[in-house]
């Protein structure tokens, strides 16, 4: 069994406004081992995203609070660190790398300045020398080709997807354990996407670190994670291994997530299913289930108590009332559950 | 089978000087016919977008005709005629955010194009048109007198499709409608569209980069390359039996919500060759076309 390396234990992540207190992580618990991928998945102010940046502890303070709970990384709590502690955590430990390559590069900056500054800030002894050695070698592993030569190339000589590369080599440049990739192909072409992510599973293997993967797109998800968490609302909704979630879903909004994306492979064309309505207010979070007012099976204890996690084997949980002994038998909606049977029985053929 | 609506001959679009100019759009030719869908897929700089902005007139073409409805939509026109051409043909964009102006309410928005082209005589007929098409768009008449930043980005890009709907078009360009949106509001749209293009007969041009949402919305499918169609057909087809390689390469590109199938993914990655044989469109089946010289066409099949 590989070493664990972040436990995040019931963390509360709210931001002051004009408006209230948005509370937008509510109550966040999961773990992560080594060499392993979580992937995060929710819709926009599903609070995934602050998630992520809350371990880095890029929340600013004010507006953003630290209401509770505890982020342990290697055994020890981030939370009460200092901005001088954490500023050593950042980058050698855990590093990210942003959404928009396009605005997460310096435009004045050589790139292999923006490299070497990441390796010499982290390291006393390297000489400037020896950075610049291991900023090509870094670019070389990204699959930049001509590394010598792009090294002294500013950021706007680079296509989107090579810029996107460079900030991966960025965050690499101080070995972190764990890696944190917040959409980071989200504003890629399909094809420059799908490169992305063999390269970084690529690196996944070689140095065994550990990815925080967020993303909106499932079909993402399917190819990188080994776990998944579904947020809702600033809850995990749905945890589990890559196979528990996309195979055996059990909570209707990652069934509402699952059915709102079109089939490639089916040719027919029935309506997509929907998940009606909007995501709630923070800053007066609903009573009970969050997700109520948008789940057609809905029972009334969904208004009224919050559902805990279920737990539906050793890995896979969810939160939902429907999984309560006492309530009615639901089961998982046809249209998405044809999917699953159309990918199990094609993965079985394929297996022959 | 069904009426041609628009007809694009070798439509050129280049940018900049005319020693050195951007062929953003390079020699385009296809139809839309009335009633369906032509999805045009490809990568960001591909010259989709150029393409529709080119058929609404928002730029004026470098070469070649579009042809709607019988008549040519670049050649000079009186006032008049300008009118009536933009009535039939509107424009859904891409991002809500920016494509509503923040100082109207959703109802001015809405009406603006028929307080210019003097659709209604007294308020009271206005106002009742402007919540019907509300109403149509899945939103309540109440709606009419909020501001922009009221609604959320599902609800905006229901407001910018009212705003199309208000001229009573035939044929709507939807520039990436749904690429701002969540998962679960892009759904939403997508059945939002195709309900309407039901009950109002409505033809789109369906621009996107997402493919498992245009094969979803589309009837026939366009795939761009470098300022070029590279592989045009029914929607199954292309899907089920791509021809060009960079075709294939796209769709060997698209992940999939099964996680078994992703882990044996393969890439295919796509080497664009230079021939100089000369290139045309080839049907290599009935209603399938593909751009490529004649042994290139050989060697993909």
């Amino acid at each position: 069994m590989s070493k664990k390396l972040l436990e995040v234990n019931d963390l509360k992540i709210n931001f002051k406004t004009y408006a209230g207190i948005v509370q937008a992580v509510r109550g966040v618990s999961f773990e992560l081992y080594e060499g392993e991928t979580l992937a995060i998945v929710g819709e926009s102010g599903s609070g995934k995203s602050v998630t992520s940046n809350s371990i880095m502890k890029l929340i600013p303070q004010p507006p953003g609070i630290y209401a509770g709970g505890q982020i342990l990384f290697d055994g020890r709590d981030l939370v009460p660190l200092s901005e001088k502690e954490m500023a050593k955590v950042r980058g050698n430990d855990i590093a990210m790398i942003f959404q928009d390559p396009m605005t997460a590069l310096n435009p004045t900056m050589r790139v292999g300045r923006q490299i070497t500054e990441v390796i010499l800030k982290h390291n006393k002894q390297v000489s400037k020398a020896e950075a610049k050695e291991r900023a090509i070698k870094l670019l070389d592993l990204v699959g930049i080709p001509m590394p010598e030569k792009r090294f002294r190339q500013y950021p706007h000589e680079f296509s989107g997807g090579m810029r996107q590369r460079v900030v991966i080599a960025i965050a690499l440049a101080a070995d972190p354990k764990l890696l944190i990739a917040d959409e980071p192909t989200t504003a890629l072409d399909v094809t420059i996407q799908a490169q992305i992510l063999e390269l970084m599973k690529d690196i996944q293997k070689k140095s065994n670190t550990s990815i925080i993967f967020i993303t909106h797109d499932l079909g993402v998800v399917a190819n990188v994670a080994d776990r998944v968490a579904v947020m809702y609302a600033g809850q995990i909704v749905e945890y589990g291994t890559v196979n528990d979630i996309f195979y055996n879903p059990r909570h209707p909004y990652t069934w509402g997530l699952l059915g709102s994306m079109p089939d490639l492979k089916n040719d027919e064309k029935e309506e997509l299913r929907t998940i009606p309505g909007s995501p709630p207010n923070l800053i007066h979070p609903p009573v009970g289930d969050a997700f109520a007012a948008r789940n057609e099976f809905a029972m009334a204890i969904d208004y009224e108590q919050e559902p805990p996690m279920f737990k539906i084997s050793d890995t896979h949980y969810a939160k939902t009332w429907l999984l309560h002994p006492d309530a009615p038998e639901i089961p998982i909606p046809a249209a998405v559950q044809q999917k699953i049977d159309g990918y199990l029985k094609e993965a079985e053929e394929n297996g022959k | 089978m069904a009426n041609k609506l628009l007809e694009v001959k070798n439509l050129k679009q280049h940018f900049g000087s005319s020693s050195n100019p951007i062929k953003a759009v390079d020699g385009i030719t296809f139809d839309v016919y009335e009633g369906e869908t032509l999805g045009l897929v490809g990568e960001s700089g591909c010259g989709k977008s150029t393409t529709g902005r080119s058929i609404i007139r928002l730029y004026d073409i470098t070469d070649g005709q579009v042809i709607f409805k019988g008549k040519d939509i670049h050649a000079s026109k009186s006032r008049q005629e300008l009118k009536e051409f933009n009535r039939e043909m509107q424009m859904i964009f891409q991002d809500p955010y920016a494509s509503l102006n923040p100082r109207m309410t959703a109802g001015e928005i809405i009406a603006e194009g028929f307080d210019i082209h003097g659709l209604y005589k007294n308020k009271k007929e206005r106002r009742e048109h402007i919540g019907d098409l509300l109403e149509a768009v899945g939103l309540n008449r109440e709606h009419a007198n909020r501001y922009a930043h009221e609604f959320s980005g599902g609800q905006r890009q229901r407001i910018g499709i009212a705003r199309a709907l208000s001229l009573d078009p035939s044929f709507i360009i939807a520039d990436e409608p749904i690429s701002a949106l969540d998962v679960s509001i892009q759904a939403q749209v997508v059945n939002l569209l195709k309900k309407l293009q039901k009950e109002r007969n409505l033809t789109y041009l369906f621009i996107a980069h997402d493919l498992s949402m245009v094969k979803y919305i589309s009837d026939r499918i366009a795939v761009m390359y470098r300022g070029r169609i590279v592989e045009l057909g029914e929607a199954n087809e292309i899907y089920n039996n791509p021809i060009h390689p960079y075709t294939k390469s796209l769709l060997s590109a698209v992940p999939l919500p099964d996680p078994l199938t992703e882990r044996k993914r393969t890439r295919i990655p796509y080497n664009h060759e230079e021939t100089t044989e000369e290139i045309k469109v080839h049907e290599v089946l009935p209603n399938h076309f593909v751009y490529g010289s004649d042994s290139q066409i050989r060697k993909w099949k």
